[in-house]
């Protein structure tokens, strides 16, 4: 069975005609295969996911399902990438509360990594220690925001993904990338200065 | 080098709306807190990535299973053929039968229809 991980693009196509056919073996290597890389796409936008295993079985559901429609137009880890992108978005949109962040809920954990981060210089980490497990404190700002907006600010600027990327990825148009990024980083400008603000106070 | 106008990332954005005062200072802000998240992460992600034990076994199962079972569209598209087969036999069956007033078709034996009213033209 092929692996993604590898530089040349692997030949999916034996193992593709093979599931096709309803051969049970050739299913369980193609999801021991895919399941890294599928697994580091959940963890990335679903970090704090408690059904981490259920999702998982939903894309490799989705993928096989769909598998008779792969055109070969794009590399298939791309494509079931894709496909792995779109359930972590669905599984947002069902996540319907987008608590509002609240400063009360700020643990000393938290604002440590706060004021760590910014006060250090840019190839400085400043994160010996306690302040690491405040870095928390990303995901639930990034969780006051809408899917979109989430989605595309954790490719754009925490995997550093260029649009072009991200459009491959997600199938969204750039003005759309764009957009949720712009309204996304108010939306975090907003609450850091709140939090700046309630600091000096 | 010819620019690529899709690539965008961070604080490079061109277009975003960020580049200018306070936001910049934000972006700075933000970009560093998502960095070091992201560090944090890649740190924590050395972890076994490999699947559980049974899990590729069962849902390959599950997707084998599903893949024998057959579509909703595809017992549609069975069901129709079969009414469709059904329709054609019993309209030849019909038009084969004898019909019992003779020869002749029945519509030909309807009373014609004349309209009194003069046509203008």
């Amino acid at each position: 069975m092929p692996s993604p991980e590898t530089d040349s693009p692997p030949d999916w196509d034996p193992a593709i005609r093979q599931v096709s056919r309803g051969d049970e073996a050739a299913a369980r290597g193609m999801v021991e295969a895919l399941y890294p890389q599928l697994l580091r796409i959940v963890r990335s936008h679903l970090p704090r996911a408690a059904d981490e295993e259920d999702l998982m079985q939903e894309i490799f559901m989705k993928i096989f399902s769909k598998l008779d429609g792969y055109r070969r137009e794009q590399p298939f880890s791309h494509w079931v990438a894709r496909i792995a992108l779109n359930t972590c978005y669905d599984q947002l949109r069902r996540q319907r509360a987008r608590p509002e962040f609240r400063f009360a809920d700020l643990g000393e954990e938290e604002s440590r990594f706060i004021e760590e981060t910014l006060s250090s210089s840019a190839s400085n980490s400043g994160l010996e220690g306690p302040g690491r497990d405040g870095s928390e404190v990303v995901e639930k700002l990034l969780a006051s925001l809408n899917p979109v907006e989430q989605m595309v600010l954790r490719m754009l600027d925490m995997e550093r993904k260029s649009v072009r990327e991200i459009m491959d990825l997600t199938g969204w148009s750039p003005s759309k990338i764009k957009v949720a990024a712009m309204r996304g980083r108010r939306k975090l400008a907003d609450t850091l200065k709140r939090l700046e603000r309630r600091a000096v106070t | 080098m010819k620019p690529d106008p899709h690539h965008e990332s961070g604080a490079e954005s061109a277009d975003t709306g960020l580049d200018s005062g306070s936001d910049a200072g934000f972006t700075g802000d933000w970009l560093k807190l998502a960095a070091a998240r992201q560090r944090i992460l890649s740190e924590n992600s050395s972890q076994d990535e490999s699947a559980p034990f049974g899990f590729a076994a069962r849902v390959a199962a599950l997707a084998t299973a599903s893949r024998h079972a057959p579509s909703p569209l595809s017992l549609w598209t069975r069901w129709a053929w079969r009414t469709a087969v059904l329709a054609v036999g019993g309209a030849a069956m019909a038009a084969a039968w004898p019909s019992p007033g003779g020869n002749a078709p029945l519509l030909l034996k309807a009373p014609a229809l004349e309209i009194p009213a003069p046509i203008r033209l």
